[in-house]
C-alpha cells in the first residue's frame, strides 16, 4: 500500500481546489451557501481524520473506568433504583470487548464509544432516580463527579475539530 | 432500472413544475390558463425547503410559498402538518401570518407540501446592523414593534383557536416548564441514535431548578426575531418559522430571540435601551410579567432544544437517506455548542 496522499491530505486537496476553482464561478446564491457550508465541513474532517482516533480511544478508555466504578458502587450500595446496574454495565463491557489488536478503524472506534455513552446514560438515568436514597453517601458523590468529569474531557478535546474548522462564513 | 442510491444520485433538490401547475390548476377550476411562470428556491433556512412561486391566469396573479421537507425528512422534529396547522388556525387571530391555501399529502417529487401566500417584505431589516448611532432609533423602534407581535402572540385565546387540539397542554402554569422538557426528551426518544449523558446531566438539574412562578399559559413562538419574521417598512407583516411552537411560559420566548436585542447607549453613555427596556415595555402593553430569571432559564432550557433537531439533522446521514451538507453542518458545530450549553448547566464545564 501506499501512504501518501494520506485522507487528510487528499481532504486538504479537495478543498483547496473548491476554493481556488469552483468557489469563484458560483453566481447561484443557494449554490454560493451549500458552498460555505461544504468548506467549513471539509475543514472539520480534515481535522476529525487527525485527532478523532486518539480522542476517541481515550474517552472510551475512560468510558469503561467510570462503568466500572459504577457497577462497583452500584453493587456495595444496596440500592433497589441500581438493582440491575452492574448487570447492564457488564453486557455493554462484554459487547465492547477487549483492546483490539490491531486496533480497530476510527469508524468501529466510534461504535465501540457509542455503545458505551448509551450504557452511562442508562446507567446515570439510574443513579438519577437513587439520589434521593443516596445523594448524601460520599461514594455518589463521587461517581457522579466521575461522570462529569469524564463527559467534560471529552468535550474540551472534541473541540479541537470543532472551533479552529467552522470559522469564516458559514451559509 | 437502478434503484435510486443518494451516494450516487445525489438529493432530489428539483421541484416538478409542470406537475404543481397542474395541481394549483385543478385546485383553481374557475381560473383560465393557469401557470407558474417562475420558482426560485429560498437560499436561507436549513429546517425545511421553501421556495417561491409567481402563478398567473387569464387575468391575474399571484405570488405564493411552497413548503416541504427536505429530501430525507425536515431537519425539525415536528411535522409538516403540524406547521400547516399552526397557520391555519392563527388565520383567525390577530397575529400577522401568510393565508395558507392548501396542504396536500399527495407527493410532489416524493413528498407531500403546502401552499400559503407569499407577503411581500424581507426578513432583513437594512441598517439594522449598522453601528451608526443615527440608526438607533430603528433599532429601538424595530425592537418595540417585535414586543408588540410577541405580545399578539402570548394573549391570543389559543384555547379557542385549537391549539389545544395540536400541542400538549400543561397541566397549569407552574407544570409549563416540564411538560415542556417532557415534550422535547420524548420527541427524542423517537429518533434517536447516540446518548447524550451530557443533556441526561442537564435535564436533572432543568428539572430541578424550573421556575415555579408562571403567570399564564401562552401559544409560544419559538425561534423569533431576525429571520424569522417577515419585514417591510419598519413593521412584521408576518410572523414566520413557526415550527417550534409550543404552548408554555411566555418568558421562553425571549430566550428565543434571534439577533433583535439592541443595545442603545445615549449621547452621555448611559444605557437607554435593551432586552431589559424592551420586556419592560412588552409588559405595560401585555399585561404578562417577565422576569430574567425566567427567561435565563429558558436560554439553558434553549440547548436542549437545539441538541433535539440539531441531532435530527444526523439520522438521515446515518440512514444514507439524505445526504444534504447543511445536515453536516447542522449536526457537528450547532450541536456541538448545544452540548457544551448543557455541559455548563449540569456543571460539568
Amino acid at each position: 500500500m501506499t501512504v501518501h496522499p494520506r485522507t487528510d491530505e487528499l481532504v486538504d486537496s479537495i478543498r483547496w481546489s473548491f476554493e481556488a476553482f469552483v468557489m469563484p464561478d458560483l453566481t447561484d446564491e443557494y449554490a454560493i451557501s451549500v458552498a460555505h457550508t461544504i468548506r467549513n465541513l471539509l475543514q472539520h474532517v480534515s481535522l476529525r481524520i487527525q485527532l478523532e482516533g486518539p480522542a476517541l480511544d481515550e474517552h472510551r478508555r475512560e468510558l469503561r473506568s467510570v462503568l466500572s466504578d459504577i457497577r462497583e458502587f452500584a453493587e456495595v450500595s444496596q440500592c433497589a433504583a441500581l438493582a440491575d446496574v452492574p448487570g447492564r454495565v457488564n453486557a455493554a463491557l462484554e459487547a465492547d470487548g477487549p483492546d483490539a489488536v490491531p486496533p480497530p478503524g476510527v469508524v468501529d472506534l466510534g461504535e465501540k464509544v457509542v455503545a458505551l455513552r448509551w450504557a452511562l446514560d442508562g446507567a446515570l438515568r439510574s443513579l438519577q432516580a437513587a439520589k434521593g436514597e443516596l445523594g448524601g453517601d460520599e461514594r455518589y458523590v463521587a461517581v457522579r463527579s466521575a461522570i462529569r468529569d469524564c463527559l467534560g474531557r471529552q468535550l474540551e478535546r472534541e473541540a479541537a475539530w470543532i472551533t479552529p474548522a467552522f470559522s469564516g462564513r458559514r451559509r | 432500472m437502478r434503484p435510486t442510491d443518494p451516494l450516487i444520485d445525489g438529493p432530489e433538490a428539483e421541484l416538478d413544475v409542470a406537475e404543481l401547475q397542474r395541481r394549483i390548476a385543478s385546485r383553481w377550476p374557475h381560473r383560465s390558463d393557469v401557470s407558474v411562470v417562475e420558482v426560485l428556491k429560498f437560499p436561507r433556512g436549513v429546517s425545511r425547503e421553501t421556495w417561491f412561486i409567481d402563478v398567473a391566469w387569464a387575468d391575474g396573479t399571484r405570488r405564493l410559498t411552497l413548503r416541504r421537507d427536505l429530501p430525507g425528512g425536515a431537519n425539525i422534529p415536528t411535522t409538516l402538518q403540524f406547521e400547516y396547522d399552526v397557520y391555519r388556525l392563527l388565520q383567525d387571530s390577530d397575529v400577522p401570518v401568510a393565508g395558507v391555501l392548501w396542504f396536500d399529502e399527495e407527493p410532489l417529487d416524493g413528498r407531500p407540501y403546502y401552499l400559503r401566500e407569499l407577503v411581500e417584505g424581507s426578513w432583513e431589516i437594512p441598517h439594522f446592523m449598522d453601528p451608526d448611532p443615527r440608526y438607533d432609533e430603528l433599532r429601538i423602534e424595530c425592537s418595540k414593534e417585535h414586543m408588540r407581535k410577541l405580545a399578539l402572540v402570548h394573549t391570543c385565546d389559543w384555547e379557542a383557536l385549537g391549539f389545544g387540539r395540536i400541542l400538549p397542554v400543561p397541566p397549569s402554569p407552574e407544570r409549563a416548564p416540564l411538560t415542556a422538557l417532557d415534550r422535547i426528551e420524548a420527541m427524542l426518544a423517537e429518533f434517536q441514535i447516540e446518548a447524550f449523558p451530557e443533556a441526561t446531566e442537564a435535564l436533572e438539574v432543568l428539572r430541578e431548578t424550573a421556575p415555579s412562578h408562571v403567570p399564564r399559559i401562552s401559544l409560544l413562538k419559538g425561534t423569533n426575531g431576525i429571520g424569522e419574521e417577515v419585514w417591510r417598512d419598519g413593521r412584521i407583516v408576518a410572523m414566520s418559522d413557526w415550527e417550534l411552537a409550543y404552548l408554555g411560559d411566555p418568558a421562553s420566548d425571549f430566550a428565543h430571540i434571534q439577533r433583535l436585542k439592541p443595545k442603545v447607549h445615549d449621547a452621555d453613555g448611559r444605557l437607554v435601551w435593551s432586552l431589559e427596556h424592551a420586556i419592560e415595555y412588552y409588559e405595560e402593553i401585555s399585561g404578562i410579567p417577565v422576569d430574567m430569571e425566567r427567561v435565563r432559564y429558558y436560554q439553558r432550557f434553549d440547548a436542549f432544544e437545539t441538541l433535539l433537531y440539531t441531532h435530527n439533522s444526523a439520522v438521515p446521514l446515518a440512514n444514507r437517506t439524505d445526504l444534504l451538507v447543511r445536515r453536516g453542518w447542522s449536526s457537528t458545530e450547532v450541536l456541538y455548542f448545544a452540548r457544551r450549553r448543557l455541559a455548563e448547566t449540569a456543571g460539568i464545564l
